[in-house]
């Protein structure tokens, strides 16, 4: 089959592709070509490498998960919802199921207000103390005390967060749970390992895990296996079992709001953003150092880096991309700072 | 298409025997042999065939009709295998005279423009769709991906991207949730399907995609707008 096409950007080994029929695809490299140019592609020309192979086999390092015991946990951000009228202050609600499954209630400043045990095994756990404490706190302390009571297993744990986006602080409500797992995570080796996946949630899973009795992420696992997977086995399984289902895991590969992180990544994230931060900083300084089109360049860059790390990517080839700019941003604010060393040694000679 | 090639030397020999119908049936030919005229012209050339303004091109098809003209079935070779030998022929004359040609050529353009544009990547810079389709990446990176991830991601049956383009479509003209994307740097997945009445499924599916479409439409990338959407529904070549 001939097909039309225009050359969009050149790599080293191919080149990607705009077809007339919108698909957007690589081909190889031939002489001649030159970005804009607009040529005719056979199949034979198409190269159908990475995604297929390079996602699955991250995933499938995400799904080899021999684990005993898999933890849940849901994030209910609900603002202004109807059924938490009655409690003004209430902010969000976070469902947190490691089997011993919990919920918190959260206020607007990322407060405990209430903590509820889902079930007998977290009632055994339950600690009224935490009342009060922030978030990320209270994450770390039930992380830890579930793994104190027994219940996590020694080598692999999935994990699995879901959020409501109301108001567009979803990231926020993830970047406070993602800090209680870095806190749990120094004292309980055990999530070092985890495999925690980020799910986005909304009101109406709320409301439909509700009717089923399930918390919101059983729930959206159920939603994914349409019907397909045995309902007890998503109801009662583990989920690092449950997420090796192939309607599931068909449906965690190509959901865009499902975020699959490492506890490891977690930390080399947290690593990478104090150093943003620093950068944060620095750059202001540079603007009068550099020229307006490179610190535009620079600060764009910035954000990029900024922005990667908001999305909370946690594959390897994001942080290993994460890593690599912001070396090169220090680099560059390292040279400044000698650039404006050595002006200062000319004015003083 | 295999049972037309089976009947191109019947349809010559019936273009012969009537002159009056020559041009119809020539173009028809040709118009249905395109693809192996373009595939001949790339295996004797290594590149890719342009699609606008290819001299190679127009000598493939003036060689395709040559072949037409001068194919005689009674010397054993179909006409197939004639005409690639003619178009083969005309299309190395092309890129013999191209190449006595192109050492004068590039030896004005080291002195005219100071040699150090030479590598493809560097020729590249300057023309507009590159400048665009740098843009766009730009914004696809502040949304979390970049155009590698856009290939990998797009939806691969015709009737999901079209889809796609036409929940972009609506999106690209409701300026809250455009001004709302460029705030936030998210696509407001339960916005959208409030107002379009659309599934959570469907939109996540082809995420990147609409994203990458609404950026195009939105922030007006003419060329790669005309380019990819435009022409969503022209029929398959």
């Amino acid at each position: 089959m001939m097909r039309r096409g225009m050359v969009l950007k050149i790599k080293q080994d191919y080149a990607l592709v705009a077809m007339d029929n919108s698909d957007f695809v690589r081909v190889k490299l031939r002489e001649g070509m030159i970005i804009g140019q607009k040529i005719f592609i056979f199949d034979e020309d198409m190269i159908s490498l990475s995604q297929g192979d390079r996602r699955s086999s991250n995933l499938s390092r995400y799904l080899k998960v021999a684990s005993v015991i898999a933890a849940c946990i849901a994030i209910i951000a609900i603002i202004n919802n109807s059924f938490v009228n009655d409690t003004r202050a209430l902010y969000a609600l976070i469902s947190l199921d490691i089997n011993p499954s919990f919920e918190l209630e959260i206020d607007d400043k990322y407060n405990v207000l209430k903590i509820n045990a889902m079930d007998e095994d977290s009632r055994e756990i339950l600690d009224q103390e935490l009342i009060g404490k922030p978030l990320s706190i209270a994450v770390s302390k039930i992380l830890s005390d579930v793994e104190d009571t027994g219940y996590l297993s020694s080598s692999d744990n999935a994990v699995l967060v879901s959020t409501v986006n109301l108001k567009n602080d979803g990231e926020a409500l993830k970047k406070i749970v993602a800090h209680g797992f870095r806190l749990a995570i120094e004292d309980s080796k055990g999530y070092e390992a985890a495999k925690i996946l980020f799910i986005e949630a909304d009101e109406r899973d709320i409301e439909a895990a509700k009717e089923e009795k399930l918390s919101v992420g059983r729930y959206l696992l159920l939603e994914m296996g349409d019907n397909k997977v045995d309902k007890t086995k998503i109801i009662e399984g583990r989920i690092s079992e449950i997420i090796k289902e192939k309607e599931i895991k068909d449906d965690l590969e190509r959901d865009e709001n499902i975020q699959i992180i490492e506890g490891e990544n977690l930390q080399k994230l947290n690593k990478i953003e104090e150093e943003l931060h620093s950068i944060k900083t620095q750059l202001k300084q540079l603007k009068g150092v550099t020229s307006t089109e490179e610190y535009e360049k620079i600060k764009e860059s910035f954000e990029a880096v900024e922005t990667m790390g908001n999305q909370l990517f946690g594959e390897d080839i994001e942080l290993a991309e994460m890593r690599e700019r912001v070396d090169s941003l220090n680099q560059i604010i390292r040279d400044s700072h000698k650039i404006e060393e050595d002006e200062e040694i000319e004015e003083e000679d | 298409m295999s049972g037309k090639v089976e009947n191109v030397e019947e349809i010559i020999k019936y273009i012969r025997a009537h002159p009056k119908e020559e041009d119809v049936y020539k173009s028809r030919l040709i118009e249905s042999h395109m693809p192996f005229i373009v595939h001949t012209i790339s295996g004797v050339t290594g590149r890719y065939v342009e699609v606008e303004n290819s001299e190679e091109l127009s000598v493939g098809l003036i060689a395709f009709d040559e072949a037409m003209s001068k194919y005689q079935p009674d010397r054993g070779a179909t006409f197939l295998s004639f005409a690639r030998l003619v178009i083969s022929s005309r299309i190395k004359d092309l890129t013999n005279k191209e190449r006595k040609n192109s050492k004068t050529v590039s030896l004005e353009q080291m002195t005219e423009e100071s040699g150090d544009r030479m590598g493809i990547i560097d020729s590249n810079l300057n023309n507009e769709v590159a400048i665009e389709v740098e843009k766009w990446e730009s914004f696809l990176k502040k949304f979390g991906f970049n155009l590698e991830q856009l290939v990998d991601e797009t939806p691969k049956h015709v009737d999901t991207r079209n889809n796609a383009i036409d929940l972009s479509e609506n999106i690209s003209n409701a300026d809250d949730i455009v001004s709302h994307m460029y705030k936030k740097y998210r696509l407001p997945v339960s916005k959208i399907i409030l107002r379009f009445q659309t599934t959570k499924k469907i939109i996540n599916r082809s995420k990147k995609f609409i994203i990458a479409t609404v950026v195009i439409l939105s922030k007006n990338l003419v060329l790669l707008k005309q380019w990819v959407y435009t022409d969503k529904r022209r029929c398959p070549s």
